[in-house]
């Protein structure tokens, strides 16, 4: 099991709201597939997959805001 | 939520040169403008190991209402290791070019004219093929701090008009249009052989007949270099973006800049004025 995590983004910017799940539960992830969109005031970017299985459980949900280094997704 | 449209959108790459690039800045106590200004292409740059030098210190002077870096932290002299900081930095980094930026100093005697020049001259004390561009204030429209800079010899000149003439005072209050351009105009009239550049947000609700009007004012003030980049807010303190413009308006500005005869320009969504597309 593996923890899809918001990942320490560039220095200053420690959170950013869910604004689009481009996968939902059950999907197959495969390591590097771009999971989820998130933004921040100034900017939109995509999280990728680190690792492959499948999407397991959406954690964040869109709207939310995640801290650096919270969970976003379990991928089994 | 509001989402961004398809084409302001970007992957976070987080690897390795990323990391080095940011630990050799912060190794060495260099501010960025790409860090302090939260711009969305600091993971395309960073990975590269490219970033442009915010010198200076990270406090402004001015209260530009589309720039998030602010009177944080105290307005102190110029740190005068900081040329060779920065010099170390270009080792470290590897870089063939460098973009050198700062914060407005309108509290300095020289607005920081001298500490571009010692910028430049250490850098190129380095590496003579060394392309160095240097992205300055407008030093209050004083002609003596622009002839302080070029004398130091950049390859490049550059300074943003950021914005059309009739949003100055919105987005731009302390500035001067007309006297933005006459910084470009006798940089320009200094040294022939020395490029200038300026660079310009879409997206505050300018109409695209008013960014022509200031892409031929530029070419006319000598401008031989131009960017025009979509406005994001950097944060819930400054303005509003009043537009995000497609791509096609874009390429439309790319046409208006050959035929206004441009020597080299890049408008495209995520153009920064040190990053071309």
């Amino acid at each position: 099991m593996a923890e899809l995590k918001l990942p320490e983004l560039a220095e200053g910017v420690n959170e950013a709201v869910v604004s689009f799940w481009h996968r939902k539960e059950g999907d197959d992830i495969k390591d590097g597939d771009e999971i989820v969109e998130m933004a921040t005031d100034k900017a939109a970017f995509n999280v990728p997959s680190r690792s492959s299985g499948v999407l397991k459980r959406i954690v964040a949900k869109e709207g939310d805001t995640v801290k650096v280094g919270g969970v976003l997704a379990i991928i089994e | 939520m509001k989402r961004f449209p398809c084409w302001l959108r970007r992957s976070v790459k987080i690897d390795k040169g990323l990391r080095d690039t940011e630990s050799i800045l912060k190794g060495l106590h260099i501010n960025t403008v790409c860090q302090s200004a939260r711009c969305p292409n600091i993971y395309d740059c960073f990975s590269r190991r490219k970033c442009t030098f915010l010198i200076l210190g990270n406090c402004c002077t001015r209260s530009c209402r589309f720039c998030s870096i602010g009177g944080r932290g105290s307005l102190g002299p110029p740190d005068k290791r900081e040329p060779f900081r920065i010099k170390e930095a270009v080792k470290r980094l590897g870089l063939s070019r460098v973009v050198i930026t700062s914060v407005t100093r309108d509290d300095l005697g020289d607005a920081g004219a001298g500490h571009f020049a010692d910028c430049v001259r250490i850098l190129r004390g380095l590496d003579n093929d060394l392309d160095i561009e240097v992205l300055v204030p407008d030093f209050c429209g004083k002609r003596d701090l622009v002839e302080i800079v070029v004398s130091a010899g950049p390859d490049i000149f550059s300074h943003n008009i950021e914005t059309v003439p009739r949003l100055y005072g919105t987005v731009r209050p302390g500035a001067d249009y007309e006297r933005s351009l006459d910084v470009i105009r006798y940089a320009k009239g200094l040294r022939a052989g020395m490029f200038t550049k300026s660079g310009m947000m879409v997206g505050f609700g300018e109409t695209k007949d008013e960014v022509y009007s200031v892409m031929h004012d530029l070419r006319s003030a000598g401008c031989d270099i131009i960017t025009i980049g979509q406005y994001l807010r950097p944060d819930h303190g400054c303005l509003e973006v009043q537009e995000f413009l497609h791509p096609s308006a874009f390429e439309q500005f790319s046409r208006w800049a050959q035929e206004a005869g441009f020597k080299k320009y890049s408008c495209s969504p995520f153009t920064r004025s040190s990053f071309i597309e």
